[in-house]
């Protein structure tokens, strides 16, 4: 009998394979549609009727950050896949910058949503780990599934961010793999469980100091390395820049949430060895960093998805910051800060992929100026986008950037205020360029018209993040707040 | 430093780092791939030695068929594939000096660190640290894309002797996933090479600088 968990996980891989069977199109659409929604209503079904259970012999376990994060993934996800669809048509008819290999057509499109599928079963696996030798496993598997995705477009420039991309990150995690190593040793062995959450919490315990330390040390640089935290974000940049826009939504808005989630448990499970201060100051300081590493490229940058992927390590490094901070309104603002920078970030990928497809001439800023007369859809998405990830009220981040803020000016004063500072910095950075490539001087091109799955698939992530920050529904304060008692406290669910 | 008591352990422990620090010296990238194919070989002797029972036989299998076959195949395709299977440019000339370096002082400091552990765990533990840091050096001074992905595999080789050392051999499923993960990206930088040559983009590693600010 296949527990729930195991399907959801399997679904993705099975509509992979199903995908590079598809002779037509239109078959293509159907299978991934129907595909997607029965793995949205599983997923549902797991995050309301089954919390705490577990799947793969207790592999896979649904605590309450796990299910904050398959959520994430499912939503996003299922956006992504509808997205492709888009970003494929636009491509074939463009024949433009990824012509060799668009030039294949169909079986080039089946590969693409092959490897598209394998990338988001990954994440699942990752996502709902409840064993720390699956997530290493299942986070290699996310750095193979999407470096072909980052590079197959086949250009010059693709390929270089792709070959980054492998490297840096596979000697990040076999760092990692050290810390596998070290805590499977400390634990005393005794198979793959002993590397459970729970279990290397409990065994924490008796854990000497040095050792755990060390076993640390090696996770930050590993996972760090994965989710972007500087000054180990080398590959960030380029990878998120010139993957397709869907992926872009998938490696920004979940894959850096999922890798930091790993490593925010592995602070969990040392926290009990050697005290929390040592963990989470060491978070608490790589945030920070991040942030201040972030801020001059968002201010002096003028590539579209380069300032996006500039702004994911801002945000991925406010979430260190409060998951570092330790505290429960701090914690819950960084689970809230990932809900609602999935959502907004993917909807900004989206929208900067259509801008890059119909308005041509790159991602340069400079060169999609005129935006709001030629683009009313996409140019209100984009503002729509700044304003939400610069945390202007209503919208979700709002509130989830108050009570990181307020938690670090509770910890220090002036850490707190030059945090704040940096943000306002970032703001008026992205809003200066974003602002003048909306409201700057018409460029001559045709007028672009918004479809209804374009006003869909961009509108969605957008509705569901002013949702999110107006009116938090029970469920997702439920959720959010559940998810910052396990960090906080360590208790599973 | 290898201590009468580790025996045949000792002395493949100290061929894994020879060949190691020959994968920083030898040139031509064929011989290179001979090189890794040999360290894996020995990596899969050291696994049964290690680790007796049924636990270790399987190990040796999984490293058997990824590393001393798979891997080098990918890698001699790659090099035949982007004209690179005599290429001399392989690593920086200063390779050999800081691998020396790194051996010199991972001796010398070694015994305190490895004071309390048995014989056996302590001879493996030097030999993972001393590859595992080699593996590094050669990925930092590598020239050519390809001494990249060959140093990754010597880092994980390390890795795994790391896992002999401390745990006495890590579980079947993780050794198992982690070994059919660095064959699939092993698989990734071989389909990135071929794009590489298509595009007639430079091998080198310090002229990949499309991508900056």
């Amino acid at each position: 009998m296949v527990d729930t968990l195991s399907l959801i996980c399997v679904l993705p891989f099975a509509c992979g394979v199903a995908a590079l069977l598809c002779r037509r199109a239109g078959d293509l659409r159907w299978m991934l549609g129907i595909g997607s929604g029965t793995g949205v209503l599983l997923a549902a079904v797991a995050c309301v009727g089954l919390p705490g259970a577990v799947g793969l012999g207790g592999l896979l376990r649904l605590d309450a950050l796990a299910r904050v994060l398959l959520a994430v993934v499912v939503v996003v996800g299922a956006l992504s896949t509808a997205e492709s669809f888009s970003h494929w048509r636009d491509e074939l008819a463009r024949g433009g910058a990824t012509a060799a290999l668009v030039g294949h057509g169909l079986p080039h499109v089946r590969a693409y949503f092959f490897w598209q599928q394998a990338f988001l079963g990954s994440l699942l696996l990752a996502a709902l780990s409840g064993n720390l030798g699956l997530s290493w496993v299942a986070i290699e598997l996310t750095t193979i599934t999407s470096a072909v995705l980052v590079g197959f477009s086949g250009g010059a420039r693709a390929v270089e961010a792709a070959w980054k991309y492998v490297v840096l990150c596979s000697v990040g995690l076999a760092l990692a793999l050290l810390t596998v190593i070290l805590l499977y040793a400390l634990s005393g062995g005794g198979g793959l469980h002993s590397l459970e959450w729970n279990s290397l919490r409990v065994a924490a315990a008796t854990f000497p100091t040095g050792p755990a330390k060390l076993a640390y040390l090696f996770a930050l640089v590993g996972f760090g390395t994965k989710s972007g935290l500087a000054p180990l974000h080398a590959w960030l940049p380029d990878a998120h820049s010139e993957a397709p826009a869907p992926v872009s939504a998938l490696l920004s808005g979940v894959l850096l949430a999922i890798v930091l989630c790993t490593l925010v448990r592995v602070a969990g499970v040392t926290a009990v060895a050697t005290g929390p201060a040592f963990p989470y100051h060491l978070l608490l300081g790589a945030g920070l960093v991040s942030v201040a590493v972030a801020t001059p490229f968002l201010v002096l940058q003028d590539d579209l998805k380069r300032l996006l992927a500039y702004s994911s390590i801002e945000q991925i490094g406010l979430m260190a910051i409060g998951f570092g901070l330790h505290a429960p309104l701090a914690v819950a603002g960084a689970v809230l800060q990932l809900v609602v920078h999935a959502l907004t970030k993917s909807g900004l990928f989206f929208a900067a992929g259509r801008l890059v497809h119909e308005m041509g001439g790159g991602q340069r800023l400079a060169r999609l100026r005129g935006l709001g007369r030629r683009a009313p859809l996409l140019g209100a998405a984009l503002l729509f986008g700044v304003f939400t990830l610069g945390g202007v009220p209503p919208f979700g981040m709002f509130f989830s950037e108050v009570a990181i803020v307020q938690g670090a000016i509770g910890a220090s004063a002036g850490a707190g205020l030059l945090l704040l500072l940096m943000l306002s910095v970032i703001f008026a950075g992205l809003t200066f360029y974003v602002g003048r490539a909306v409201f700057g001087a018409r460029r001559q091109g045709p007028h672009v018209h918004a479809t209804a799955t374009g006003l869909a698939i961009l509108g969605l992530p957008a509705a569901l993040s002013v949702v999110v920050g107006l009116w938090t529904p029970g469920v997702v304060a439920h959720a959010v707040s559940a998810a910052a008692a396990l960090v906080v406290g360590g208790h599973a669910l | 430093m290898t201590v009468p008591e580790t025996g045949l352990l000792g002395g493949l422990a100290d061929l894994l780092v020879v060949l190691s620090l020959g994968l920083l010296v030898v040139r031509p990238a064929l011989w290179s791939i001979g090189l890794l194919a040999a360290q894996a070989a020995v990596l899969a002797v050291i696994a049964v030695v290690a680790a007796p029972g049924a636990g270790g036989w399987v190990a040796a299998g999984v490293i058997l068929l990824t590393k001393v076959v798979g891997i080098p195949l990918v890698l001699q395709w790659v090099a035949r594939r982007t004209g690179s299977e005599n290429a001399v440019d392989w690593s920086a000339p200063w390779a050999w000096l800081v691998g020396a370096g790194i051996v010199l002082v991972v001796r010398l400091a070694l015994p305190t660190f490895t004071a309390g552990l048995n014989p056996q765990h302590a001879v493996l533990l030097g030999t993972a640290v001393l590859v595992l840091l080699l593996g590094l050096a050669g990925m930092v001074s590598g020239k050519l894309l390809l001494a990249q992905a060959v140093h990754l595999v010597v880092i994980e080789n390390g890795l795994y002797c790391a896992g002999l050392a401390l745990t006495g051999g890590l579980p079947a499923a993780l050794d198992l996933g982690a070994a059919v993960d660095l064959l699939l990206v092993i698989f990734v930088l071989a389909w990135l090479s071929h794009h590489v040559h298509r595009l007639q983009l430079p091998l080198h590693v310090d002229e990949l600088r499309r991508l900056r600010g």
